[in-house]
């Protein structure tokens, strides 16, 4: 068992970083085969927790948040529409908007909306925890004043997520039940471009 | 029978530049599906100027690798990027840009299309030159260092703001192949390929604009080429300075006068226009 | 050898020991992920 979740462990870094057109399943088979793990990873992945064909792409996950503090999917209740960007310390286009979604996240804070953020970048090959990483995530969430919640990437529970990215920043929007709603958005956006996004998207989940 | 042999030699260099390029970059499943290859062999510099984010590069870029290494934080030198270039460059010198480089070979192939005239330089060449070396210092070295942000990380300069053949390998396909990173582009890519498209036109009616003024890898290889392992000498005994190899040399060099410029790819084309014979590649163990 | 290999030697040996002190000080491993990551600065998005 522990050798099969670290084939998975690999291979969901390897889809971390490789671009798929949306289509969630298939990269992980073929990069099965770079990896040259065995073929039964995905039928093993389909039955891994919160990842049923019925749930949506966060529908029920569990990982920590940037200070170890246990997070799962009941995170997303409460608010309609939750943005996650996804983010690393090394990039400069993700750092750049950060304040400036900090200060979205305060203007909405009264709305149906939250912003989470996720730094992909810290987690060692091994799936686990890298403490510098953490810190270096720690530092840039300070200088950019970006205060909202921050989790950690779950190679368990997250694989649907994770292989929708193939750069960063990438954000997706979710509803309450962890179903993606809109597109998923690669690149940095100014703040305005980024609100009348989220306006859209209040309508649409408010209805 | 020496006539076919010299032909043959003249094609081995197109031959090889062909080889490496296909085989550096023969991830070809990243092309169809708009991702990029990331094999332990990204730990590794390829020789020239290959953007590792072209769909199919199985190595990462020396370029590039130098500017990431010292836009990250805490780093004040780039010690393992520098390393390859020293090594590559001790050892090939300029046979890099000439042999190895994928761009070097587009530029190449774009040349062979006919045109009304072609020219052996741009006017400012004598000042041009130089512009490699500046492209250096500021977009791949200083801007990367020092041109942070609040939380003291830099950017690539040179790959986000000039390099075409990122824009070529990497920008083109990806964004062709990959619906996401398509609604992303924005003014910056406009320009990326508008400075790729002004170097492809000049390809054209000039050999190798990128190379001779703008290509800071080159510039660095080309320090290396009067004691590269690799390197021309002039037999002073054949030469009859007639200048032939001056006037064949597509870099405008004066072979005879400076036979390891740092101008030099090392395309060989002089040694085979040389009525004597008189350049020869030195031998370094005898 | 002749002697006018020396610098090129020199800087060979400088060269490996450059790449195995960047393999230390964990360059190698930034160059790695860089190389992984599709760059969007490089192609022009940023």
């Amino acid at each position: 068992m522990k050798k099969l979740k670290f084939i998975i462990a690999m291979t969901v870094i390897g889809l971390l970083l490789s671009a798929c057109s949306g289509n969630a399943n298939k990269p992980s088979q073929s990069s099965m085969s770079e990896q040259k793990s065995s073929e039964s990873i995905s039928s093993e992945a389909d039955t891994d927790v919160g990842n049923t064909s019925e749930s949506g792409m966060l529908s029920s996950f569990t990982t920590v948040d940037i200070d170890q503090n246990k997070v799962d999917s009941s995170v997303l209740k409460g608010k309609k529409l939750t943005m996650v960007n996804i983010w690393a310390t090394y990039c400069s286009p993700c750092i750049n908007e950060m304040p400036e979604l900090a200060e979205i996240s305060s203007e909405y804070k009264d709305k149906d909306f939250q912003i989470i953020g996720m730094p992909i970048d810290t987690l060692n090959s091994d799936g686990s925890v890298s403490d510098d990483q953490i810190k270096e995530a720690k530092s840039v969430i300070d200088s950019t004043g970006a205060d909202y919640l921050h989790i950690l990437p779950s190679l368990d529970s997250m694989t649907e997520l994770i292989s929708t990215i193939s750069a960063v920043p990438t954000t997706v929007f979710v509803d309450e039940n962890g179903n993606q709603i809109g597109d998923t958005y690669v690149g940095a956006k100014t703040k305005e471009d980024w609100e009348s996004v989220i306006d859209g998207l209040l309508k649409e989940v408010e209805k | 029978m020496a006539d076919f042999i010299r032909k043959i030699k003249g094609r081995g260099r197109l031959v090889t530049q062909i080889l490496f390029a296909a085989f550096t970059n023969s991830y070809v499943r990243g092309f169809a599906k708009g991702r990029i290859f990331t094999g332990k062999t990204k730990y590794v510099c390829v020789p020239g100027l290959n953007c590792y984010s072209c769909p199919g590069a199985l190595g990462a870029c020396p370029l590039g690798a130098l500017q990431n290494t010292f836009a990250a934080r805490g780093y004040k030198f780039a010690f393992y990027a520098t390393g390859f270039l020293l090594i590559i460059g001790a050892v090939l010198g300029r046979v890099v840009c000439g042999f190895l480089c994928p761009f070097g070979l587009i530029q190449d192939l774009i040349y062979k299309i006919p045109f009304v005239r072609k020219f052996k330089k741009l006017p400012a060449d004598r000042v041009l030159k130089w512009l490699k070396y500046v492209l250096l210092v500021l977009f791949v070295i200083l801007l990367p260092l020092f041109a942070v942000d609040a939380t003291g990380q830099g950017k690539p300069w040179f790959c986000e703001y000039i390099c075409p053949s990122g824009t070529l390998t990497a920008g083109i396909p990806l964004v062709l192949a990959n619906k996401a990173l398509r609604s992303a582009i924005g003014f910056l890519y406009a320009w990326k390929i508008a400075v790729l498209s002004v170097i492809i036109l000049l390809s054209v009616v000039i050999y190798r604009p990128f190379c001779r003024y703008i290509c800071p890898l080159g510039a660095i290889y080309g320090l290396f080429n009067p004691i590269a392992l690799y390197r021309f000498t002039i037999d002073p005994d054949k030469c009859i300075k007639c200048g032939e190899c001056e006037k064949v040399c597509k870099m405008n060099v004066s072979v005879f006068k400076k036979p390891n410029s740092a101008e030099c790819i090392r395309c060989g084309d002089c040694r085979r226009a040389c009525p004597t014979g008189a350049i020869k590649v030195q031998k370094p163990f005898k | 050898m002749s002697a006018k290999y020396r610098p090129a030697a020199v800087l060979i040996i400088i060269g490996i020991a450059f790449i195995v002190l960047g393999i230390a000080r964990n360059e190698a491993a930034d160059v790695y992920r860089k190389a992984i990551n599709i760059c969007l600065e490089c192609m022009g998005i940023g």
